[in-house]
């Protein structure tokens, strides 16, 4: 996966069609970073905890191959690919490693989210610009 | 935790539209078979567990984030 154009994203409230593994919150402000693409903060509205860092995958890292179930893009009321912005959860505390065997799949549109577990030997805790 | 013993290609039923069905025994290896309504959702569970784990490593405070220095990003392959 790859993607030459930058995606711009006005903070959106999005709604997880299946709870995020590990928490019960449901609703998120997504939000760029600063305009400083390809970052990404997804905050748990009304509350101080959980947010997490997010980032484009389409933009960093290449060649990467993930698999969307018909269901979960059902779920997400998705029409078309274009609407789909693919992101990852970064641990900061690990040296900004994203968990590419869990993505988050968001469409913009109908503004529904989705952690997409990968039936795939992805790993957890891939670095940032480095070896994938 | 409930306890079941079944044999090959007998199923469990769970609530109205969930059942499992063992498929196949081979060894120590069990081949299981789902059939459940699309919003169920049905991982290994220690995929879940490790995403989950994750997940919860990798959260933040809201407050925190604007002391996070974001470093410039190249697409690695």
């Amino acid at each position: 996966m790859s993607r030459s154009t930058k995606v711009k994203v006005e903070t959106t409230t999005v709604h997880f069609v299946r709870p995020l593994l590990g928490f019960n919150d449901n609703t998120f402000e997504l939000a760029q970073h600063d305009a400083d693409y390809p970052w990404f903060t997804l905050s748990v509205a009304d509350a101080d905890f959980p947010s997490f860092i997010v980032v484009d995958l389409a933009a960093a890292f290449t060649g990467l191959s993930l698999d969307i179930p018909d269901d979960i893009a059902a779920d997400l009321n998705a029409q078309d690919i274009d609407d789909l912005l693919i992101l990852g959860i970064v641990n900061v505390a690990d040296g900004f490693t994203v968990n590419l065997a869990g993505p988050l799949v968001v469409n913009l549109i109908a503004k529904t989210i989705a952690q997409v577990v990968q039936d795939t030997d992805l790993p957890t805790a891939a670095p940032l610009n480095g070896d994938n | 935790m409930l306890v079941l013993t079944r044999s090959s290609n007998a199923g469990v039923q769970i609530g109205d539209d969930i059942e499992v069905v063992v498929l196949e025994i081979k060894g120590d290896t069990v081949k299981l078979g789902f059939s459940a309504p699309r919003s169920v959702r049905i991982l290994r569970s220690e995929i879940a567990q490790q995403i989950s784990s994750e997940n919860q490593n990798s959260a933040v405070r809201t407050a925190s984030l604007g002391n996070i220095a974001f470093p410039a990003l190249e697409a690695t392959s």
